[in-house]
């Protein structure tokens, strides 16, 4: 079940708890020591599994059982690959972290399974479940509130970290060194940092080795796992949630006509040159399953985006050198939302992102000497 | 067709968006500063005005309250010539009339006073205003009960700080004459001497919601400029979840035929801006232009079959060069419209396009001359 294998004896109880589980994970991840277990969190605001039993009608070589246990789903995926024929099979459980619109889905069955079955059901999904993702910042942030948390006196050694390039190509690697020392590299050196594996030490004993990364998946190697899920874990969720409330119920009204403006604010002048607002159309060029119109390029931009997965689209302007303003319309889904930001912060630069009110000007802003 | 025509194509794109944008600073300028000042007051985005044998269609209109309102119209630099100057003063004269404007409780209302604002661009405004006043005042036939009050615009393109700027041309005399207006700004104090010729600013961030809410202005726009509008915006309202499902398989490569008709497809797009009036000639032309790229075909009757697709990975014959100008011809929408038809439009369809612009020239209920230049 969930390839934790016979030792978690799972499968004996037909409904078996998350707690059950959280022991099965610990007597697997002891007695298998170079294995880990991989989650997946994503962003869903209804129960997602409706979607996952519809994939059911609508791919004939695949199958998804579904089994309530509770507290959690399990999934049952098997599906052939239509290019070379073979078959991936596994389960996953998935559950929903309490009064949020995150749920993770884990499974121990290995990085093919992770990828091409669970990983599978979750894109063939979109854009009703969306992937989300955190910032460097909030890959920091959850680390020193997981420092805070566990031990005074533990530290948190990154094993390896990998950072990409805001604009340009090519991968940075960093090993073993403190985990504020990557940060600060990598944000001193341009970069975003993509993906982290640590070691929270005490003493000499090492009480948590696991990675987050920026795009929902973290993944569990060894240590408490109480650890884990009570704190790294939660609070990786909540920076998932917090973009879920950002990006989430922000269309035009077909009521009211009225728009809802996104800003996302850098913390550096992104934005002081044509070639600048090159680069943002080139960003938003390159997201997937998507197309661009340009309406005015400079000093100033507007850009129209349109989302092939569901008709999305929205206006994205830049009104100063700090600030981008997305517009959606009448169709504005989580998953454009997400995915747009997303390809901002990590092209251009990283920085808070925060909702705009519709702002109210007096004449005092539009006349001058 | 030529490059140049595509030059041309790509020209006229850019002067419509920066109508668009011009329209829409005053939308915003005059909305933020008056409409909690007034019950009624209300920016016509789209003003058809009722002059008798006529209708006259400005860029826009302000009603204030009972007692004030502006009629707005956007001009190209005036012409040197004193017969081109005299046509496009007749043309003006027209809005020099009591004229009932648009109030927020939905009915029209001659104003007490009111005014006609014309908004220029180019750095030739002085001459210009020099020129209407000399005009004004030696020609019995423009006799103005309304004041003509000369505006030039700049776009001022510091990179920081980017925003159109909107001065009044002193040289023509004529001024606001919302005194009597119970508003702490008015106009002919900030624009007028007492308020020592203050600059009336657009910025991005002011102008924006209303330049996506109303993505138009009161003027035909270019085939292209509409095309990349109902692409993004209205045609995906016709899809249903199953053709999403296959466009999110081939990454929107998958053509799916969207039927429309004229008259379904002009009350979407007057839906999609909210008490917008878009004139069905627009929309014919947007897919007699969509016909000419090949990406969409008249089915009689109105009805038209739109070749929907992504163009993801269109590339062109062009797609040689490297950097920036390969993303615009690749990969932008407009671009992508205006090469096709470039290189599809037949000599008959290319005819039917002209005619819209002859049209749109004739056109009696137009009171003013294109867009122009905004040189």
């Amino acid at each position: 079940m969930y390839g934790l294998g016979e030792s978690s004896d799972l499968g004996a109880y037909s409904d078996c708890s998350l707690s059950q589980i959280r022991r099965g994970i610990e007597s697997y991840l002891k007695e298998n020591p170079r294995s880990s277990v991989s989650f997946k969190s994503i962003v869903a605001h209804e129960n997602p599994i409706q979607q996952f039993e519809f994939l059911n009608t609508r791919f004939n070589k695949a199958s998804v059982e579904i089994v309530d246990h509770g507290d959690h789903y399990e999934v049952d995926v098997t599906r052939k690959i239509k290019r070379s024929g073979r078959t991936v099979s596994g389960s996953f459980a998935i559950f929903n972290h309490e009064d949020t619109q995150v749920w993770t889905a884990f499974t121990a069955q290995g990085a093919d399974f992770f990828e091409r079955g669970l990983g599978w059901v979750i894109s063939k999904c979109e854009p009703h479940i969306s992937e989300f993702y955190a910032t460097s910042r909030d890959l920091e942030t959850v680390l020193d509130l997981f420092s805070e948390a566990v031990d005074y006196n533990s530290k948190i050694i990154v094993t390896q970290a990998v950072a990409y390039s805001h604009r340009e190509e090519g991968e940075i690697s960093y090993k073993t060194r403190p985990y504020p020392e990557v940060f600060r590299a990598a944000r001193e050196g341009g970069n975003y940092v993509d993906s982290v594996l640590f070691k929270s030490m005490s003493e000499s004993e090492v009480n948590l080795e696991a990675t987050i990364t920026r795009d929902g998946t973290t993944k569990l190697s060894s240590g408490n796992v109480e650890l884990f899920f009570n704190y790294l874990l939660e609070d990786y969720v909540g920076f998932g949630q917090e973009k879920a409330e950002l990006f989430t119920d922000k269309e035009r009204s077909r009521d009211t006509g009225d728009i809802q403006e996104i800003e996302v604010k850098f913390a550096n002048p992104v934005f002081q040159s044509t070639k600048d607002n090159e680069d943002l159309i080139e960003a938003l060029a390159d997201l997937s399953r998507s197309s661009v119109t340009v309406y005015h390029k400079n000093p100033y931009a507007h850009i129209s985006v349109l989302d092939f997965n569901d008709g999305s689209s929205c206006d994205v302007f830049v009104t100063d050198s700090k600030t981008v303003k997305i517009v959606p319309s009448y169709r504005g889904s989580t998953n454009f939302l997400m995915r747009i930001s997303d390809k901002l912060y990590k092209d251009l630069d990283e920085s808070a992102v925060e909702l705009k009110e519709q702002a109210s000007y007096g004449v005092e802003d539009f006349v001058g000497g | 067709m030529s490059s140049d025509s595509r030059e041309e194509l790509l020209k006229e794109f850019s002067v419509y968006d920066k109508a668009v944008d011009i329209v829409s600073c005053w939308e915003a300028s005059m909305n933020y500063i008056y409409a909690e000042e007034f019950d009624r007051f209300y920016f016509d985005r789209f003003p058809s005005l009722d002059a008798g044998e006529k209708t006259l269609t400005p860029d826009f209109t302000v009603f204030f309250d009972d007692s004030y309102g502006l009629i707005g119209e956007i001009k190209r630099t005036f012409p040197n010539e004193r017969k081109a100057i005299l046509s496009e003063l007749e043309q003006i004269v027209n809005y020099d009339d009591d004229l009932g404007l648009k109030h927020a409780e939905g009915g029209y209302t001659v104003p007490e006073t009111c005014d006609i604002v014309i908004i220029i661009g180019g750095s030739s405004a002085p001459q210009i205003g020099t020129r209407l006043q000399r005009i004004i005042s030696e020609e019995d036939k423009f006799d103005f009960t309304s004041n003509p009050v000369l505006i030039r615009y700049h776009f001022n393109q510091d990179a920081l700080r980017s925003r159109y700027e909107f001065q009044r041309v002193t040289q023509l005399e004529f001024e606001f004459r919302d005194n009597d207006l119970d508003a702490e700004d008015s106009l002919s104090y900030v624009l007028g001497e007492e308020g020592e010729y203050q600059t009336l600013r657009g910025y991005p961030k002011h102008f924006s919601p209303f330049k996506v809410q109303k993505p138009i202005c009161n003027d035909a726009p270019p085939g292209p400029y509409l095309a990349t509008f109902l692409w993004h915006k209205i045609f995906p309202e016709y899809l249903n979840d199953d053709q999403y499902e296959i466009w999110q398989a081939t990454n929107g490569q998958k053509e799916i035929p969207v039927d429309v008709s004229l008259d379904d497809l002009t009350e979407k797009v007057n839906q999609y801006m909210h008490n917008g009036t878009v004139r069905q000639v627009w929309i014919r032309r947007a897919l007699d232009f969509l016909c000419g790229a090949d990406l969409a075909e008249e089915e009689g009757d109105d009805e038209y079959s739109i070749r929907f697709m992504g163009f993801v990975q269109d590339v062109g014959e062009e797609n040689i060069q490297e950097g920036s100008q390969e993303l615009d011809q690749t990969r932008e929408l407009a671009n992508i419209f205006i090469r096709r038809y470039c290189e599809s439009v037949t000599e008959e369809e290319e005819a039917r396009m002209e005619d819209y612009e002859e049209e749109e020239e004739d056109d009696d209920s137009t009171e003013q001359s294109g867009l122009g230049d905004f040189s």
